[in-house]
C-alpha cells in the first residue's frame, strides 16, 4: 500500500477536552499525527482542528469513521495537499553575527520572509507557506546555525467555495 | 428548587431507572442522602465493591437491554469502577456510570479523593461527562442515557463535583430520551447484497452481539431460514440463534466448531451481522473466510474494513436491515452446501459409567442446563469453565448469556449475575465460575446474603488457572509458572461463613444429586465442583492459526 499524507480537516464542538480525545483516539489505535492544529473558528460553538496524518487510504478511511464515532465530532474532511489551500507558520532564531547579517537578510527577502527581532548575536524570522518551502528555507538557515525553531504545522481549508460545512453530495 | 443530587434522582426515573448499583462515600454523600428520599422509587443495591457495581449495572443492561447505573465516589470509588466500564465498552453494553468528585473550586488542586476519573474513561466510555454547573445536569444526564443506548450501545460516565450536587435550581420535568433512530440503510447496498446472495452456492451467516442488542433474532432466524443458510456467531452472539436448528453450527473462532469455522473457510459468500472479527474470530485474518465476498451490516460504521475489508458494507440497524433482505430475498436452497457442513456438527458424549470418578466439567454442565428451564439466566467468569459454558449450555434465548468476551475480564460473574436477578427476579440465575475468577471477587457473596438472593453459583474448581495452563501446556512445554496457586479456601466453609448456603460434588455419582439439591435450596448456594486440574478446552486453533491447524484432541 503506498504511504502519503493527507491532511484531516475536522469540526468539533468548542468543549474542552476535544484536543484530548481526538489525540487520544489517534495513539490508541496507532495512527501516527505528523502535526495537529486546534483553533477557534468562526462560530464560537465549534473548533477546529486540522492534522496532518501519514498513511495509506484504508488507515484514512478507519480514521473518519473512528473520529466520527466522538461525540462531540461534527465533520470530517479529508484534504489533499494538491487541492487544499494550506500553509503554516515558522519562527525561527539563527545566529547572524557580522558578516553574516548580510546574506542573511537577502534570503529572508527572497523567500518573502520577514524579520521580527535582532539581537546581538541573532535574528528572529518569520514565515509562513506551504511546508515544502518552509523546509527547503529552513535548509537554507541551517548553514548560519539555527539556534532555534517552532512551526505550528498545516492549517488548511477546502480550495474553491466549498466550505467544511457543505454537505457532501 | 431542588438541590443537583434531586435533579438527579428525577433525571433517572424520567428515564424509567428503577434499580441503582452503587457504594456510598464523601463525595456522592448528597447523592446518598437524595437515595433515602426516593427510596420508594429508586431501590439501591449496595454491593461489596465499586467493581461489583459496574458489573451489576452491566448485567442488569445485558439481560434487560435497558440502561444499567452504577454510582461510585471519587477517586478510589472511581477508580474501582474502571474495569467494569471497559469490560461493558468492550462488549458494548449501555451503562451510565455516576461518579461523585471533589467540588469545582478544589479541583486541579490534587484534593482528597480527587481523580480525573474523566480522563481516565476517555478511551473506555462512548462519552463521557463533568457537569461543572449545576444548570447543565439534567440535560447531560438525558444525554448520557441517549448516547448510552443509541446506534451501538455503550458506557457513559457523568462525573458530579460535590457542589453541583447540592446546588440549588429551578427544575423542569423533561421526557423520555429515547435512542436515536439510526439511519435507514442504502437502497443500492440493499441491491448489492442481493445480488451477491442470489449467486453464492455457498453462503454463511456469521453474526455477533449486534444481533442480541437489536433484538433482531426474530428475522435472522426468517433469513436463514429462507435461504437455508448455515449459521454461527461469535461468543457474543449466542442465545441470538436456536441452538437445536439444523442449519446452527455453533461458536466461530479460537474455541469454536470444526463445522463453523470449516464453514467460513469453504463459504463463497459470508453475511457478517454485527459482529466485529476479533482476533478470536478471525486468528489470521489473511486465511479468514479466504474464498467469500463479505457483506458486513453493522450499526457502527468504524467496524467496516476495520479487521476484514468488506464487498459490500450495509450501515443500518440490523432488525431493519435484516427485515428488508428477508423480503426482499426469494426462497432458495443450499442443499448439498449445508449437509456437506451440517455433517460436521459434532456431539460431545461424556462418560459417567464411574460413579466414583472424578466429574466431568461438561457433564455437570449438561444437568444444570437439564434441571433449568429455557428461561435461566447464565453468567460466567473467565477461562476454561467459560469456554465449556460457552460450548455446551445451549443458550435458548437472546439476553440470557451473561459473559464477557471482549475484554475477558475474571471475576465479571458474580456482579453480573447480580444485577441480572434484580432486573428478572422471577427467573433462575446461574453463575458458572472457575476457582481463580471467582477468588477475583468473591467479596459479592455478601451481596447475595445481604439481599438473600437465590443465585446458584458453580465454581468449576480445577483448583489451577487452568485456561492459562493450558497454553503452558500447548505453548511452553508445561512450564506452569504462577498457574498453581495450591489454595487452601475451603469454598463450602467459604460459602457459609458469608451467610450462603455451601455444597460440594466430588464424585460423578454426586452431580445430579447435588445440582437438584442446589437448586431446591432457594437461597444463594455455592457449588464447590472439584474436577480435574488437566480437562482441557478444545477443540482449539492456536492463535494467529486457521482451522488448518485446529486441535481436536489432546
Ligand atoms: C482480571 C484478569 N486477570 C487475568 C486474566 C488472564 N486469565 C485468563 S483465564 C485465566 C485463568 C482463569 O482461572 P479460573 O477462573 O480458575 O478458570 P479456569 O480456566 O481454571 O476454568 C487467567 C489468569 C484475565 N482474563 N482476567
Ligand atoms: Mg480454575
Amino acid at each position: 500500500m503506498g504511504e502519503s499524507k493527507a491532511i484531516f480537516s475536522v469540526l468539533a464542538v468548542n468543549h474542552p477536552g476535544v484536543l484530548l480525545r481526538v489525540a487520544g483516539l489517534f495513539s490508541r489505535r496507532g495512527f501516527n499525527i505528523d502535526s495537529i492544529v486546534a483553533c477557534s473558528t468562526e462560530k464560537p460553538a465549534f473548533s477546529r482542528l486540522t492534522i496532518v496524518v501519514t498513511g495509506d487510504d484504508a488507515t484514512f478511511t478507519q480514521l473518519t469513521r473512528q473520529l466520527l464515532k466522538l461525540e462531540d465530532i461534527i465533520k470530517v474532511k479529508v484534504l489533499e495537499h494538491e487541492n487544499c489551500s494550506n500553509s503554516e507558520l515558522l519562527l525561527v532564531k539563527v545566529h547572524a553575527a557580522g558578516n553574516k547579517r548580510g546574506p542573511i537578510v537577502k534570503m529572508v527577502q527572497n523567500y518573502g520572509a520577514r524579520i521580527l527581532d535582532i539581537g546581538d548575536q541573532t535574528i528572529t524570522i518569520e514565515m509562513t507557506g506551504q511546508t515544502g518551502e518552509i523546509d527547503d528555507f529552513v535548509e537554507q538557515l541551517e548553514r548560519y546555525g539555527i539556534l532555534e525553531m517552532a512551526r505550528t504545522g498545516i492549517n488548511a481549508l477546502q480550495q474553491g467555495d466549498l466550505t467544511i460545512h457543505d454537505d457532501e453530495k | 428548587m431542588l438541590n443537583g443530587s434531586q435533579v438527579l434522582m428525577e433525571c433517572l426515573l424520567e428515564q424509567g431507572v428503577d434499580t441503582v448499583f452503587g457504594y456510598p462515600g464523601g463525595a456522592v454523600l448528597n447523592i446518598y442522602d437524595a437515595l433515602y428520599n426516593y427510596r420508594d422509587r429508586i431501590n439501591h443495591v449496595l454491593t461489596a465493591h465499586e467493581q461489583g457495581a459496574a458489573h451489576a449495572a452491566d448485567g442488569y443492561a445485558r439481560s434487560t437491554g435497558k440502561v444499567g447505573v452504577c454510582i461510585a465516589t471519587s477517586g478510589p470509588g472511581a477508580t474501582n469502577l474502571v474495569t467494569g466500564i471497559a469490560t461493558a465498552y468492550m462488549d458494548s453494553v449501555p451503562i451510565v456510570a455516576i461518579t461523585g468528585n471533589v467540588a469545582v473550586s478544589l479541583l486541579g488542586r490534587d484534593s482528597f479523593q480527587e481523580v480525573d476519573i474523566t480522563g481516565i474513561t476517555m478511551p473506555i466510555t462512548k462519552h463521557n461527562f463533568i457537569v461543572k454547573n449545576v444548570k447543565e445536569l439534567s440535560t447531560t444526564v438525558h444525554e448520557a442515557f441517549r448516547i448510552a443506548k443509541s446506534g451501538r450501545p455503550g458506557p457513559v460516565l457523568i462525573d458530579l463535583p460535590k457542589d453541583v450536587t447540592s446546588a440549588m435550581v429551578e427544575y423542569e420535568p423533561q421526557s423520555y430520551t429515547g435512542a436515536s433512530p439510526s439511519q435507514p440503510p442504502k437502497q443500492e447496498r440493499i441491491e448489492m447484497s442481493l445480488e451477491l446472495l442470489k449467486h453464492s452456492q455457498r453462503p454463511l451467516i456469521y453474526f455477533g452481539g449486534g444481533i442480541i442488542s437489536s433484538d433482531a433474532g426474530q428475522e435472522l432466524l426468517m433469513l436463514a431460514e429462507k435461504q437455508n443458510i448455515p449459521v454461527c456467531s461469535s461468543m457474543m452472539g449466542l442465545g441470538g440463534f436456536p441452538p437445536s436448528h439444523r442449519l446452527w453450527l455453533g461458536m466461530i473462532g479460537m474455541h469454536g466448531t470444526l463445522a463453523a469455522n470449516r464453514a467460513a473457510r469453504e463459504c463463497d459468500l459470508l453475511i457478517v451481522c454485527g459482529a466485529r472479527f476479533s482476533d478470536r474470530v478471525a486468528g489470521n485474518r489473511s486465511e479468514f473466510a479466504p474464498g467469500a465476498d463479505v457483506i458486513h451490516i453493522d450499526v457502527d460504521h468504524a467496524e467496516f474494513d476495520k479487521n476484514i475489508t468488506a464487498s459490500v458494507r450495509v450501515a443500518g440497524n440490523l432488525k431493519q436491515v435484516l427485515k428488508i433482505l428477508c423480503e426482499r430475498v426469494g426462497n432458495s436452497r443450499h442443499d448439498e452446501w449445508v449437509d456437506k457442513i451440517t455433517s460436521l456438527k459434532r456431539v460431545k458424549n461424556v462418560d459417567t459409567r464411574n460413579g466414583d470418578g472424578v466429574p466431568d466439567p461438561l457433564h455437570i454442565l449438561k444437568t444444570i442446563r437439564e434441571l433449568t428451564s429455557d428461561d435461566v439466566i447464565v453468567a460466567t467468569d473467565v477461562g476454561q469453565h467459560q469456554m465449556w459454558t460457552v460450548q455446551h449450555f445451549e443458550i435458548r434465548k437472546a439476553r440470557s448469556l451473561l459473559t464477557s468476551g471482549g475484554l475477558g475480564t475474571m471475576g465479571y460473574g458474580l456482579g453480573a449475575a447480580i444485577g441480572a436477578q434484580f432486573a428478572n427476579p422471577g427467573r433462575q440465575v446461574v453463575l458458572i465460575s472457575g476457582d481463580g475468577s471467582f477468588h477475583m471477587n468473591l467479596n459479592e457473596l455478601t451481596t447475595l446474603a445481604s439481599y438473600d438472593l437465590p443465585i446458584v453459583v458453580f465454581v468449576m474448581n480445577n483448583r489451577v488457572l487452568g485456561m492459562v495452563r493450558q497454553w503452558q501446556k500447548v505453548f511452553y512445554d508445561n512450564r506452569f509458572s504462577a498457574t498453581d496457586p495450591k489454595r487452601r479456601t475451603d469454598l463450602v466453609k467459604l460459602a457459609e461463613a458469608f451467610g450462603c448456603t455451601g455444597m460440594r460434588i466430588s464424585k460423578v455419582r454426586e452431580v445430579e444429586p447435588v445440582v437438584k439439591a442446589a437448586f431446591a435450596a432457594g437461597g444463594p448456594v455455592i457449588v464447590d465442583c472439584c474436577i480435574s486440574p488437566d480437562a482441557n478446552v478444545l477443540p482449539m486453533i492456536p492463535p494467529g492459526g486457521t482451522v488448518d491447524e485446529i486441535i481436536e484432541e489432546m
